[in-house]
């Protein structure tokens, strides 16, 4: 996948999972691991851009193990940031699965068209 | 765990990354390993899960503040041109310097320098009017990166219509430029106005200060809160009011038609200072001039003070 594509949707992601709590770095890339095969090569630039940016603000909190750690917070800035990249990827995601369930929207049925097309060809 | 912190640092030296930058991405890594490493993570996870530190440092390095005389050279020039007699300038900024000088050439050059996120302002020049605005940034955090300005070349040729200047808290430089109303304000940062011929002068400062020096203009409007106004060669036509709070002002080899003050704790300090008329509004505020030029009075027009007082030394 184009990387720079990619980026914006791990960035969406990234903005998600602090829209409803605070979280440490390495809590992020845990959650976001889960579901996306990504590590801290993207996600700990985005962390640091974003917070640059000023759509998140970060503070220190000590954890249960002692050593303080960084939380990031979703600014309200951050927040309309999201909302608007959520906003571009809806309708171009939308777009593209107009683009892909034309003619039918199970594999079997697009499968089964295309087999009809190329008989169809054959008999010619 | 430890080769891929000194490998990140060795990654990020590379690129030329500044030490405080890399100190903070360091700390923060050591932080992320420790919290992966206390939730019993292999070596071989680990691995997975930080990767390769070159691709952090590429990646950083993309918009990450770079070691001394590279970050000067971050910005490209923005050029304009179609500049026509009369045209506007608008300019609104929260923490950049601005400089601005004339050249001999027909076009605008904003050189912006330091200025990381140059493609969030907005720097148009549209129906005979430039316009510079800082994007809106969040109130709670606030990156100051040092050194962040904005460098103005004016086509010395051109006259200008209208000036309009404001800052939160960068300096601004201005030299040499035909204006017929000039608006300048700025919260924290300092004036500097070298060598200006305007018609309106309207300046305001809260803490700054404020330099005239060399400026004709036909009316002179000054406000300041406590910063201080060191006024040099002002030729002034018709009057001069000055608005202050304590700021103090000092008004060197100047003349003009009446000068109003009006202050509470601030004073002013004249020297071969010549306004026809003098008008004093003040608690403890005075006014005091030294003048060596016997044959131009000043009237004392107005003087309405508690304890302050005006002195005017002749000889």
């Amino acid at each position: 996948m184009n990387s720079q594509f990619k980026k914006g949707i791990i960035e969406l992601c990234v903005l998600k999972e602090l829209v409803p709590e605070d979280m440490y770095g390495y809590m992020i890339i845990n959650k976001l691991s889960e579901h996306l095969n990504v590590n801290d090569n993207t996600i700990y630039p985005i962390l640091r851009r974003l917070t640059k940016e000023g759509y998140f603000t970060t503070y220190l909190k000590e954890s249960s193990s002692g050593a303080p750690r960084k939380y990031y917070h979703i600014t309200t800035k951050g927040f309309e940031y999201y909302l608007k990249l959520r906003d571009e990827w809806d309708q171009f995601i939308g777009g593209v699965y107009d683009i892909l369930n034309k003619g039918g929207k199970t594999n079997e049925e697009i499968l089964e068209k295309f087999r009809r097309r190329i008989e169809k060809e054959e008999h010619q | 765990m430890k080769k891929f912190l000194k490998n990140l640092e060795e990654e990020l030296k590379k690129k030329n990354i500044n030490d405080e930058e890399i100190k903070e991405i360091l700390a923060d890594h050591q932080e992320m390993i420790e919290s992966a490493i206390n939730e019993g993570l292999t070596d071989e996870e680990l691995e997975a899960k930080f990767g390769n530190p070159k691709q952090v440092a590429d990646e950083l390095s993309q918009f990450t503040d770079k070691q001394g005389e590279k970050v000067e050279k971050g910005n490209t020039d923005i050029i304009f041109n179609g500049v026509a007699d009369n045209y506007e300038i608008e300019i609104g900024l929260l923490s950049e310097d601005i400089d601005i000088k004339t050249h001999d050439q027909e076009e605008i050059i904003i050189k912006p320098i330091a200025i990381n996120d140059i493609d969030k302002y907005t720097i148009e020049f549209n129906n005979n009017k430039l316009l510079i605005k800082a994007p809106k940034r969040n109130g709670t955090i606030f990156f100051r990166t040092r050194n962040r300005k904005f460098k103005l070349y004016l086509p010395v040729k051109y006259q200008i219509s209208h000036f309009k200047t404001k800052s939160i808290n960068g300096d601004v430089d201005i030299e040499n430029i035909k204006v017929n109303e000039f608006e300048i304000g700025t919260n924290n940062g300092d004036l500097k106005l070298k060598g200006l011929e305007l018609s309106q002068f309207k300046a305001s400062v809260i803490n700054g200060d404020i330099d005239v020096i060399n400026v004709t203009c036909d009316e002179f409007h000054a406000s300041m809160i406590s910063g201080d106004a060191n006024i040099k060669n002002l030729v002034c036509k018709n009057d001069i009011f000055i608005n202050t709070v304590s700021g103090d002002v000092e008004i060197v080899g100047s003349s003009c038609k009446e000068a109003v003050l009006k202050t509470v704790s601030g004073d002013l300090d004249g020297e071969e200072f010549y306004p026809e008329a003098l008008s004093l509004t003040s608690v403890s505020g005075d006014i005091s001039i030294k003048n060596k030029d016997k044959n131009k009075p000043i009237e004392i027009k107005r003087k309405k003070s508690v304890s302050g007082d005006v002195e005017i030394l002749i000889g």
